[in-house]
Formats: C-alpha cells, structure tokens, sequence
C-alpha cells in the first residue's frame, strides 16, 4: 500500500498482514517502508505483544498474536463505520 | 445510530458503495483529463490559425504574435493540467487494482480499501486545487471566447449556406460545452473533497481511541 497514511493505519496493515508469519523483508516491502521505518514500527508492536518472532527453518518470521485481536477489531469497525456514515460520492 | 458491521449484507454493501464511489471518481478524472485534452487541442488550432498569416507575410505581425505568446503560455498551462490529471489517474488505477480479494476475508479488505482511498486522498489533496484551478480557468476562456462568437454566430446563421452554419454551429457548440465542463468539473471535485475531508476528521476522532486502545494493552 503506498501514500501517506497515519501510524494506525501503518499498524494495522502490518498486523493484518502478519497474520500469516512474514520475514521483515516481506513486510516491508508490502507496506512500502523503508528498512529504519520498518524496524521501528515493528520493534513497537513486538513490544507491545501484538507481534511475536520467531526463527523456523533459518528464517525469522512475525506474526500477528491474539492481543492484537481488539485492536485489529476497533480499527476495522471504526472505519468501515466512518465510510458508511454520511453521503456517498456521485457524479 | 451506530451499525454493527458484522453481517455479509452489510459488508456487500460497503462493497457495492465502495465500487460506486470509486468508479465515480475514475470518471471524473477521465473528464478532466478529455478536457484538458479538447482544450490543448484547441490551443494549438488557434496557434496554428495565428501563426499562419506570419509565414505568409514573412514578418511578424505583433497583434498576432501576442495572442500567440499567450495562447502558448496557456496550453503550458493546460498541458501541465492533462499531465497531472493523467498522473493521478495511474495512481487511481493502482487503488482500484488493490480492489482485487483479501486473503483475510471480506472485512479486512474493505477496510484495505478504504484506507488505501484515504491514503490517496492525503496525497493528492493539493493536486485537487489545482486541476479545480485548471478547470476553472479554462472554463473560464472558453465561456469568454463562446461569448464573442455569438455575435458571428448568429450572422452565419443568418446569411451563410447550411454547410458554413452547420460547421460554425459545431465549433462554437465545442467552445460551449468545453466552459460549462470547466465551470461544472470543480463543483464535482469539491463534492468528492466534501466527502473525503469528513471522513478523514472522522479518522482523526477515530485515532485519539485507537491510541487510548494502544496505550492501555501495554
């Protein structure tokens, strides 16, 4: 995904993403994050316990963990109740 | 009321409004960009017509040099206008592309693409003021020149064979319909900014609890 989006949103695709296990390369490039914004955004959320890593066949993979569930909820119900609010778009 | 999105219809039809939307505004740029386009064009015909008696007199002639310089200048103008038109177009498609599945289920890809939307937004909101500008200006000169033509307009009609008023008709319809486009498309554009600029206030409301969510789960 690329364009400017907030720190939540950036959380929220990671972890979404990570809910299959996924190397670091692969998070960011789907993410579109360059390397230092890459380890800091997922350095934050192994802190909080939101992601886990872990080494399986010399690779070192993350993925999304349970306590991350309530986040993930609130972030999706929260936007998708913000889009559906309010008029639509038409030419 | 608050809507609890849980339910496949509910899910299909932030879909079907995320599809809409999104086609309206693929629409809307592609206006924009045959706008941009008829207007080039037409700059460049009238370059051509005023640069025409300067060749054949082999000297130039100042009152059509000046228009020549400002036709110029304008369709640099309107070339830059079709060019970010065109580029914001290409990043569109890119957004509408990412339209294509999720593997973690319906929800999340709606999500996906509403924040991919809000991404798209952020980035070119500037750009907006500007081909809403381009559009403005352009419908502006052509409303203008449509206004001056009217005097010709109405005499061709009357004394001129039916294949000159035929021909004259349509030009001068071009002229017409390219300013009441340019006076039209920003309207549009403002709607879609309308739209979008709720919703990222929405979002920001919406950041403040994911905060107080994150700082809490530590």
């Amino acid at each position: 995904m690329k364009g400017k989006r907030t720190l939540y949103e950036i959380y929220w695709e990671i972890l979404t993403f990570c809910r299959t296990p996924r190397t670091f390369t692969s998070i960011i490039h789907r993410c579109s994050l360059n390397s230092d914004i890459g380890q800091e955004h997922i350095g934050f959320l192994l802190g909080k316990g939101f992601l886990s890593r872990y080494e399986d066949e010399g690779a070192n993979l993350h993925r999304t963990t349970d306590k991350a569930r309530p986040f993930l909820d609130s972030f999706r119900e929260m936007y998708l109740e913000l889009y559906n609010r309010g008029p639509e778009f038409k030419l | 009321m608050v809507r609890v999105f849980r339910g496949e219809n509910m899910i299909n039809e932030t879909f079907n409004r995320l599809s809409r939307e999104m086609r309206s505004f693929n629409s809307l740029i592609l206006m924009n960009i045959a706008g941009a386009g008829l207007a080039v064009a037409r700059g460049i015909s009238f370059i051509v017509r005023n640069v025409h008696p300067m060749v054949a007199a082999r000297m130039i002639l100042w009152p059509e040099a000046i228009m020549v310089g400002a036709a110029l200048a304008g369709c640099a103008l309107m070339f830059r206008w079709l060019i970010m038109g065109a580029e914001m177009m290409d990043e569109y498609q890119d957004v509408r592309e990412g339209a294509s599945g999720h593997e973690n289920g319906a929800e999340d890809s709606a999500t996906e693409l509403i924040v991919q939307n809000m991404a798209f937004y952020r980035d070119h909101r500037e750009s907006m003021g500007s081909l809403i500008l381009g559009s403005r200006i352009t419908g502006a000169f052509f409303l203008v020149t449509a206004a001056l033509q009217v005097q010709y307009v109405v005499s061709v009609l009357g004394s001129g064979s039916a294949f000159e008023a035929a021909f004259v008709l349509l030009g001068f319809s071009l002229i017409l319909i390219l300013g009441l486009a340019g006076v039209y498309i920003p309207r549009l554009f403002r709607r879609y900014e309308a739209t979008w600029d709720r919703r990222l206030q929405e979002s920001t409301e919406a950041e403040k609890k994911l905060g107080e969510l994150l700082e809490g789960s530590s």
